[in-house]
């Protein structure tokens, strides 16, 4: 089966595409970008006054525990964010720590979940930060890379021998670089705020001297390092010395830390508890820079999904984290490439080429033909506005409520396949 | 304004808490020459607390009786929540059974916010976490106004563990903001980000927050910072900034010394500060059935009394 998407602005700007032609899609892959018309028999979508843009991957998800139910709503999310591909940190319930946990998840997203799922093995055992996990049998039965999820491995001789022996798999390790003692039972970011709203605080430095140690035993051991997400100036400057020093590391910034800062908590709004802490606005002027310089590959939305009982209490008690990838492109396109903070060029690589290249994945994250139509399609004038009563109650978790967004993406396809239309989007007709 | 709630003294201007301390004053005037309240007869306070207290339950309790109202104490420990339940489900809960106000002490800093966003009722913060204990500041504050006739132009040094004090946050912003100046000491470890920001002088050295001060302003320090690693020890703690007749000879004559309670006794003060006639403890503590009886009838009789501070108010 043949398809094409007529009328579109096919933008990959890795890959040096922006034009408006049409793509054609057969046996699931991209065939080719053309300027001439469709073949015969195609089945054409007509996409006029779209963005054509590879399926988005996230290098950050945590949806928290494992099953169909779980894994349905991930997907769903998903697809009407525009996603195709989602990366799974380990410390799930029950967390994937062996290669019967990781197959038994891949067999479970190929019944309930139509995006790819990129799952990461437990880097330690058990996830418990002391000796090393199986990461041969982790990365046979699928991982894509090795973490301990949001647990910042403390053991610098540990970490420095995953590095070295996660080499000879050719994969990343993904690090969330919080030092547990710094953070202590802090809940927010140190600042005036944290204190006139008598929250207990994390210093900035919680994350930076864990991502300066980080870099360095990158630095001696080899190996792929990568952060999950960084929210302070300093492990910025940090990051973009080691990679002048030709160190392989690298990093992403969450979508909640380039749109928020500690300020707006202001209310024990639960929905702002995320972790790393929002930074100050100085902190997101750096992540912003270091997406526009290149020191950040990659947006993640570090979607935690939870349910109102977990987050309708007190800040202290309440759970991590907020669900974002059905509003995260509309809400980086509005904030940071409406308001000409981010050109639109630079989100769409962060939010496809940039990951891609972390996974190390050539298939995906791009429109060059011969790779996976795994393809999205933004119509930059839908707007909506993100209210609670049209999200699924583990997803109301989110800071953003009653936020007008506009970018929705309407068409997202998985492998050539309509996987997601925006109800309004009208039907793909076929053309005789 | 019209507030529901007495969640922070922050959302209130200065003048409603002038207010508030005049009319408590006013009552507690009315009390001591033997007149019967009973302007809050049919109301039930409920005192929800999820930390322990002496001063703060049992002035709620007498100002409720004072006022003709109901108290009834539910501690956490030997209720429903100890069954896991929520302190949204708990406070809407008690509302359903008819409380008609709740005075709410919380480990959790705004505690207090989330369960005024969940019922009707009146919600009276009656210490969250590091955040705030407004009555606190209110009884403060009348027993200055008590002494001195006025708090503004008043040099106020606030010691201690400024870090995990509700106490010290409150009063910081309402000293602050009705015109004192506030210097703040203690062990750096122990002052948290921002504190001028919040209207506070930062001074280490505790005789330089004293030499100038009208008010001394004592914070407990809990034994447990020791092992936290805050205080290197709880006696280096006494040595250099506990309250002593020698450090207190180099304040001005006649300086006042004032203490959320409970006092530690030979750490935070010595003895003989604590009980030499410039300490006010136990004055603060008596103030606070006046104060916690202005917040009832204010949050619970409606806005009527504002108008009448201070002056004969007809229930």
């Amino acid at each position: 089966m043949v398809k094409a998407l007529t009328g579109g602005r096919l933008l990959d700007p890795a890959a040096n595409i922006d034009q408006k032609d049409t793509l054609i899609i057969e046996n699931g892959l991209i065939k080719e970008i053309t300027a001439s018309t469709p073949p015969n028999g195609a089945e054409i979508i007509d996409v006029s006054g779209c963005l054509v843009v590879p399926g988005f991957i996230d290098l950050s998800c945590r949806p928290g525990s494992i099953n169909s139910s779980s894994l349905v709503s991930l997907g769903q999310a998903a697809l009407q964010g525009g996603f195709t591909g989602l990366t799974i940190l380990p410390d799930t319930k029950p967390p994937l720590t062996d290669s019967l946990r990781l197959a038994g998840l891949q067999a479970l997203a190929q019944q309930h979940c139509p995006v790819q799922l990129f799952p990461l093995g437990a880097l330690s055992r058990n996830l418990a930060g002391a000796e090393l996990a199986d990461l041969g049998s982790l990365a046979e039965a699928g991982g894509r890379g090795f973490s301990d999820g949001l647990r910042w491995p403390t053991d610098s001789k540990l970490l420095l021998l995953a590095l070295k022996y996660a080499a000879t798999f050719g994969q990343p390790l993904f690090i969330h670089p919080e030092d547990p003692a710094l953070v202590a039972s802090g809940l927010m970011r140190e600042s005036q705020t944290a204190t006139r709203l008598g929250l207990p605080a994390i210093p900035a430095a919680a994350e930076e001297v864990a991502v300066a140690r980080d870099l360095l035993l990158a630095q001696a051991a080899g190996g792929r390092l990568h952060f999950v997400h960084l929210s302070a100036a300093n492990s910025i400057a940090l990051l973009r010395w080691a990679q002048q020093q030709g160190t392989a590391v690298s990093a992403a910034a969450s979508l909640a830390h380039l749109l928020l800062t500690y300020n707006d908590i202001r209310t024990y709004n639960t929905n702002f508890k995320l972790q790393p802490p929002l930074g100050s606005s100085a902190d997101q002027g750096a992540l912003i820079t270091g997406l526009r310089d290149g020191t950040l590959a990659a947006i993640v939305t570090d979607h935690t999904p939870a349910s109102p009982e977990q987050k309708d209490r007190e800040f202290s008690a309440a759970a991590w984290g907020g669900s974002f990838l059905r509003h995260a492109f509309p809400l980086l396109y509005t904030r940071l490439v409406r308001s000409g903070k981010l050109d639109l060029a630079t989100l769409i690589s962060c939010l496809t080429a940039g990951p891609a290249k972390v996974l190390g994945l050539s298939q995906i994250g791009t429109l060059a033909p011969g790779s996976l139509a795994n393809i999205t399609v933004i119509d930059p004038a839908a707007a909506v506005t993100i209210s609670a009563q049209q999200l699924p109650l583990n997803e109301q978790n989110t800071p953003f409520l009653g936020q007008q967004v506009a970018g929705l993406p309407v068409l997202t396809l998985v492998k050539g396949v309509v996987a997601y239309a925006k109800e309004d989007f009208s039907c793909p007709n076929t053309r005789p | 304004m019209l507030h529901k709630d007495l969640l922070s003294l922050e959302d209130w201007s200065c003048t409603e808490i002038q207010h508030l301390i005049d009319f408590a004053f006013d009552l507690k005037v009315r009390l001591k020459m033997g007149e019967r309240l009973t302007h809050l007869a049919g109301q039930k306070l409920v005192l929800l607390f999820y930390e322990r207290s002496t001063r703060t339950k049992m002035s709620f309790i007498q100002a409720a009786h004072l006022g003709g109202a109901q108290a009834v104490t539910i501690a956490a420990s030997e209720s429903s929540v100890t069954k896991g339940e929520s302190l949204v489900d708990t406070v809407r809960t008690l509302e359903a059974i008819g409380a008609s106000a709740i005075a709410l002490r919380h480990p959790a800093a705004g505690a207090a916010t989330l369960a005024a966003s969940r019922v009707s009722i009146p919600v009276i913060n009656a210490g969250d976490g590091w955040h705030a204990h407004p009555t606190q500041t209110l009884l403060d504050l009348l027993t200055i106004q008590e002494k001195y006739g006025h708090i503004d132009g008043l040099t106020v040094a606030i010691i201690g563990d400024i870090l995990h004090s509700r106490v010290a946050r409150s009063n910081i912003d309402a000293f602050s903001r009705l015109g004192a100046r506030v210097k703040v000491a203690g062990p750096p470890t122990l002052l948290p980000t921002g504190l001028s920001q919040l209207g506070a002088e930062i001074v280490t050295d505790p005789a330089a927050a004293i030499f100038d001060a009208d008010i001394i302003y004592l914070l407990r320090i809990q034994s447990e910072r020791q092992a936290e690693g805050y205080l290197a020890s709880l006696s280096e703690y006494n040595q250099l900034w506990g309250l002593n007749r020698d450090l207190l000879a180099q304040a001005p004559a006649g300086a006042l010394v004032m203490h959320p309670g409970p006092a530690n006794i030979g750490l935070e003060v010595n003895y003989d500060v604590a009980s030499s006639p410039q300490a006010l403890f136990t004055r603060q503590v008596s103030n606070g059935v006046a104060v916690r009886l202005a917040v009832l009838t204010m949050l619970l009789r409606g806005e009527k009394q504002w108008s009448k501070h201070s002056q004969a108010v007809a229930f």
